[in-house]
Order: structure tokens, then C-alpha cells, then sequence
């Protein structure tokens, strides 16, 4: 609902993005969280921004700040989709999906890589900041990294072979929580609303 | 008459680099437990990877016949032998695929075609964590989800590689009520411990290893099992030299938790060895790390006035290099001579084998060998004794001494393992994020 309203209300790009910080706010309950999410979106909204300015200035094109401003909001508002939208995929919804679909211990892939992930990062992080201590330059440092993130992968896998080809028996139980799914429904709703609002004003 | 539930007739067991396990026979039946000891590289570790079938996973092989209940093992399918055997590995953070601690506890449960539900995890005390990510655990935490999922899964079989070594003397004991309820129920186990004396309680059939050969086996003997021989550190003479670490006002939370350390003040001078001890979670590990500046805490300063240096409980962080002779030539000039350095480490006979193939205990001397060479002044220590043997504890706390005993270093480490408790000059308890000094 959030993704139709922004991509036809294109336009009001600023709705969109308060709207998805304000649902990362909520969802997630931190200002880490919100800063994080909005710089990392910003890069490519920047860099789209800078490049049409800088490409209008070179063509000597009339420039128009405005729709500078426009390509910024926009950009950034489809980058914060895209995090907002990887980071409220369920791993376990995906488990019982392909369980359902008779993958067997296919299943067991996403919670796998939901869990492998950040272990690997933050034992790659622990590596590069052993590293940071011995005084050795970041790009020697990255390939034991990276060996430990893959020996991480490499272990668990030997440590739980027979686990890992047992299949789930039925779908795994959700620990579903009210407050999450009272923040994606109401949000939605308070965004449509302000959108119709503001497209039957007199307003540009 | 009746089938055992585990029959094992091993002829050889060999890795590529020529370890070799050399004709280990013993059987189980319901309700009693083994206890596999035996030195730091005896082949322990081989046999349970023998007995699990992943041996082969490592490049090694084996001879012989292994049975659970009279069917040859080999032939029997990865989900039951899932079911009937569970496996805790001695890192216990690689026995886990969740990445919830509920969500760990469910999937291990499902698979064996049980429910769950959070009450069975108050139990086992992991309620109030039910919801943490597994990748921010402390090493005792793991060891609790694992034996928390494994215990509800009820296997026939455990199959357990030295299950103390990160668990707080509280879980412990929660720990052996559970193992002497499980063996009243007919279940059985093999352990592999550095510390028999542990199982005396239970009565274990025991099996000594040395060099892959068997020495023992029969019943629990103190006399057997009893480490002689063993010399023990005197720390007097220490020289106190000037002051290393001063903390002042240290506070510390993570994202969307409660604070993990509050108001710390220590104070760390040269030669001395501080022991920081505590329950699991306590926050012993983000404490070193704060220390070595890896993490910046809320609250408070940290001074330090000597290089400092952090060996994670998985030593493997902290190489660069493939080989440990790489490693240790990487230092340029070192300060000290490298060949008494691999006499006192024992390290001569593993310069050239991949870190990769190393074992936990070889990769801690190396690394520990590595900081000493590069003269840092804080040396930071978590869990070091973790997998070693008596033999190589004490040889470990020779080290400690050498390394603090010239008075211009000082070394701090986070440790359950009360047979460190003798080298320590001071010794700090953390709880509920205050540091209390014991002594």
C-alpha cells in the first residue's frame, strides 16, 4: 500500500520519505535506525541530484532547483523503499514458504543466511579491528577477514551437517506481535489520507 | 540379546596431516554416559567427528564399524541420526542456525517434530533473551540455547565436546541436574572434558586418550584420570611496575538493551594480572573491548598508557597471515628472541601448518606468542583457557607470568575458568554491569 501510494504520488516525494522515516521510527524504535537508513538512501539521491545539476550546467541547460531538489527526494525516497522493504521481510514467512512449497531442507536457507550474515560482518569487524590494533593497513587486514567470515560459514556447516539435510516437520510457529502490525496498517492508512488530502487542494 | 544403543569398533581414523586414531572399541547402552579424556591433541575431538560421520567432511577417514541400535551408522539417513543423536560442539556458536534464540530453540524443536513454546525456555533461564539476535550471545549464552534445544529435543544420544568451558558455575550446576535427569531417563552420552573430576558425581565409564591410542577404559578411576606432575606458578616477586590502564566512570549500552556496564573504575598497573570474572552475558567481553578502544562507551574515559592488544575467545580474528611462521616474521625485529619464544609457546612443530588447520588451544599460543613478540604493553585476553587441557592451563599461566612478569606489561582477562584463579593479582566480578573488586 505504502510502496502504490508513493510510486502514484510520485510527486509529493517529501510525503513519501517522512512517511517511511516515521515508519522505520516506529517500527524500529531507534534514532540509530533512522539515521543510518536516511544517509545510506541519501548517496544515491545525492549523487542522482549532482549529476543532473552538474549535466544541465555542462549542456547549459536553464537549471531549475526545484526539480533538483525533486530528484533528490525521489531518489532517496525509492533508496529508503527498497531498505524499508528488505528490512521487513520475514525469514521465517520465506521458511515456511518454501516448506510449503516442499523444499525440504531448503527451508532452512533464509533463517541460515539471516543468521550467517551478521555473525560473518561482526566477526569481520572483531578481524579488521584486531587489525586496527596490530597497526596493519586496512587492505592487508581484508582478506583474513574475509577467511574468517568464510571459516564462520565453513564450521557452522560442519557443525550442524546432519541438522542442516533434516527437514522442518511443519511450519515454523511466528511469534506474532500486535504492535507491528498495528504500526503497518495505520501508518498506510494516515499516508493515504494525507496524500488525498493534498492532491484535492487548491496547491500546485 | 539385546542390541547396544551405540556400538564402536574403530580400527584407524586418519587426517590428511597423519593424525591417526588407532583401534578405539567401547559400547553404550541407555542410561549410562562416557567420559573421553586425555591431553590436548589426543584425538578426542577425532573420535566424536568419527562417531558423527563428518570426519570425512575435514578430508579424513575412517576404518571399522560404528552401530546405533545394530544398524551400521553409514547407512542410516542425516535426519535420524539428527533425531537420535545431538551433537554440542565445543564452539558452541557454530552449533547454531537461528538467528533469534527463539527462533533457534523452535527450529531445533520442529525439526525433531516437537512444539515450542516460551515457557519451556524459562526452564532453562533464556526467557529474558527470547527475542536477542544469536549473533551478539556471549559464548555462555550459546552453550544455554544449545543445551536448552537439545535437552526439549530428547535424542537418545548426546554427544558432547567440552561443555563447560563457557558456562558460569550458576549454569552448571542447572546444567548437571539436567544431565543427571536425562541419564534417570534412559539417555546417553559421550563427553569429551579436560576436567574429569567433573563427572565423578555420575559415575561415567571412562576412556583415556593418548596420541589416538587408547590408555583406559573401564570405570571412573581418580587414579587413572588424576594429572600428576604438574608445577605449580608462584607469583610472588612480581615487579608492579607503572600504571597501564585507568578507567574512569565507564558506561555502556547496546541498541535496544538496558545497560550492560555501569560506572566502571579500574585501575591496571605493569606486571599485574587481572582476573574480570562473571555470569554469562555480564558484559566481560564488551568490557576487554572497550579497553582495547574496539568499542567507544557511552559514559566515562579510558586511558591507556601502553599499546594494547585484544585476543578474541576465537583466536582466529586475530591473524593476518596464513601460517603462524608468517605471522611471527611479519613483526620485523622483534624485541626478544623468536626461538626461545617457540620453546616456551610450543609452537616449533606447527610454524608451517595452515592457521586454518590449527586447533583453538594452538591458534591461542600462537597468538599469544605473536602479541608478546610485537611488545604490547595491555594484553587483553578473552576466555584463554578455553579447550586446554591441565597440562596446557599451567603451561598457559607460565606464559601469563612471562609475559607480565618484566613489570612494564599488565594483562586483563575474562575467564569462567577458575584454574586460572592462581595467577591473578587481582580478581574483579562483574554483575549486573558493576565491577566489584574481590581482591
Amino acid at each position: 500500500m505504502v510502496v502504490s501510494a508513493i510510486l502514484i504520488y510520485g510527486d509529493r516525494g517529501v510525503i513519501g520519505l517522512f512517511t517511511l522515516l516515521i515508519l522505520i521510527g516506529l517500527l524500529f524504535y531507534d534514532r540509530v535506525w533512522i539515521y543510518s537508513t536516511y544517509i545510506l538512501s541519501s548517496i544515491p539521491g545525492f549523487w542522482y541530484a549532482v549529476t543532473a545539476y552538474l549535466y544541465l550546467l555542462i549542456a547549459g541547460l536553464p537549471i531549475n532547483l526545484y526539480s533538483i531538489v525533486m530528484i533528490y527526494l525521489r531518489t532517496t525516497t525509492y533508496s529508503l523503499l527498497v531498505l524499508f522493504i528488505g528490512s521487513i521481510i520475514s525469514p521465517v514467512e520465506l521458511s515456511n514458504l518454501i516448506h510449503k512449497l516442499k523444499g525440504g531442507e531448503k527451508a532452512l536457507s533464509p533463517t541460515l543466511l539471516w543468521r550467517l550474515t551478521p555473525l560473518g560482518l561482526k566477526y569481520m569487524y572483531d578481524s579488521l579491528s584486531i587489525g586496527w590494533l596490530k597497526g596493519e593497513p586496512v587492505k592487508n587486514r581484508l582478506a583474513p577477514a574475509i577467511a574468517a567470515l568464510l571459516e564462520t560459514g565453513d564450521r557452522i556447516e560442519k557443525s550442524c551437517y546432519h541438522r542442516l539435510k533434516t527437514p522442518l516437520n511443519m511450519p515454523i510457529y511466528r511469534d506474532i506481535d500486535a504492535k507491528y502490525t498495528l504500526i503497518l496498517l495505520v501508518s498506510p492508512a494516515i499516508l493515504l489520507l494525507t496524500l488525498f488530502l493534498t492532491h484535492t487542494s487548491p496547491y500546485p | 540379546m539385546a542390541e547396544k544403543l551405540l556400538r564402536v569398533e574403530i580400527e584407524e581414523a586418519e587426517y590428511p596431516d597423519g593424525f591417526r586414531l588407532r583401534n578405539i572399541s567401547f559400547d553404550l547402552d541407555p542410561g549410562e554416559i562416557l567420559l573421553v579424556t586425555g591431553r590436548s591433541g589426543s584425538g578426542k575431538t577425532t573420535l566424536l567427528k568419527t562417531i558423527m560421520q563428518t570426519i570425512g567432511l575435514d578430508g579424513g577417514y575412517y576404518k571399522g564399524r560404528i552401530t546405533l541400535h545394530g544398524e551400521n551408522i553409514e547407512d542410516i539417513p542425516p535426519q535420524r541420526i539428527y533425531r537420535e543423536i545431538a551433537y554440542i560442539p565445543q564452539e558452541p556458536w557454530y552449533g547454531i542456525i537461528g538467528y533469534t534464540v527463539w527462533l533457534e530453540y523452535c527450529i531445533g524443536l520442529n525439526q525433531s517434530g516437537k512444539r515450542c513454546t516460551l515457557e519451556h525456555l524459562r526452564k532453562y533461564g533464556l526467557e529474558t533473551i527470547a527475542k536477542r539476535t544469536t549473533y551478539n550471545l556471549s559464548a555462555g549464552e550459546y552453550q544455554r540455547l544449545l543445551w536448552a534445544t537439545t535437552l526439549d529435543r530428547d535424542p537418545g544420544l548426546l554427544v558432547i565436546d567440552e561443555p563447560f568451558v563457557y558456562i558460569d558455575e550458576e549454569g552448571r550446576d542447572t546444567i548437571y541436574r539436567m544431565i543427571e535427569e536425562y541419564l534417570e531417563n534412559d539417555g546417553a552420552i559421550i563427553v569429551v572434558d579436560h576436567e574429569p573430576s567433573r563427572w565423578r558425581r555420575v559415575k561415567p565409564k571412562t576412556l583415556l586418550l593418548e596420541d589416538g591410542i587408547v590408555k583406559y577404559y573401564g570405570g571412573y578411576r581418580e587414579d587413572i584420570i588424576h594429572i600428576e606432575g604438574i608445577s605449580r606458578v608462584k607469583i610472588n616477586g612480581l615487579r608492579k611496575g607503572r600504571i597501564l590502564i585507568d578507567m574512569e566512570g565507564v558506561e555502556h549500552r547496546y541498541p535496544y538493551s538496558k545497560k550492560i556496564l555501569k560506572k566502571i573504575d579500574m585501575r591496571v598497573f605493569g606486571g599485574e594480572i587481572v582476573g574480570i570474572t562473571g555470569r554469562n552475558g555480564s558484559g566481560k567481553t564488551t568490557l576487554l573491548k572497550i579497553i582495547a578502544g574496539i568499542i567507544k562507551p557511552l559514559r566515562g574515559r579510558v586511558r591507556l598508557y601502553g599499546k594494547p592488544i585484544y585476543v578474541p575467545e576465537e583466536p582466529i580474528l586475530y591473524f593476518t597471515h596464513p601460517t603462524p611462521r608468517e605471522e611471527l616474521l611479519s613483526i620485523g625485529k622483534p624485541s626478544i628472541g623468536v626461538d626461545g619464544i617457540l620453546k616456551i609457546f610450543n609452537i616449533g612443530g606447527i610454524m608451517d601448518r595452515p592457521i586454518a588447520r590449527l586447533s583453538t588451544g594452538e591458534r591461542r599460543r600462537v597468538a599469544l606468542a605473536s602479541a608478546l613478540l610485537r611488545g604490547y604493553e595491555v594484553v587483553l585476553l578473552d576466555e584463554p583457557s578455553g579447550g586446554l587441557d591441565n597440562y596446557s592451563v599451567e603451561a598457559l599461566k607460565d606464559l601469563l607470568l612471562e609475559i607480565s612478569g618484566r613489570g612494564d606489561r599488565c594483562i586483563v582477562i575474562a575467564t569462567h575458568d577458575n584454574r586460572l584463579s592462581d595467577v591473578f593479582t587481582h580478581k574483579y566480578v562483574l554483575e549486573e554491569g558493576v565491577l566489584r573488586r574481590i581482591y
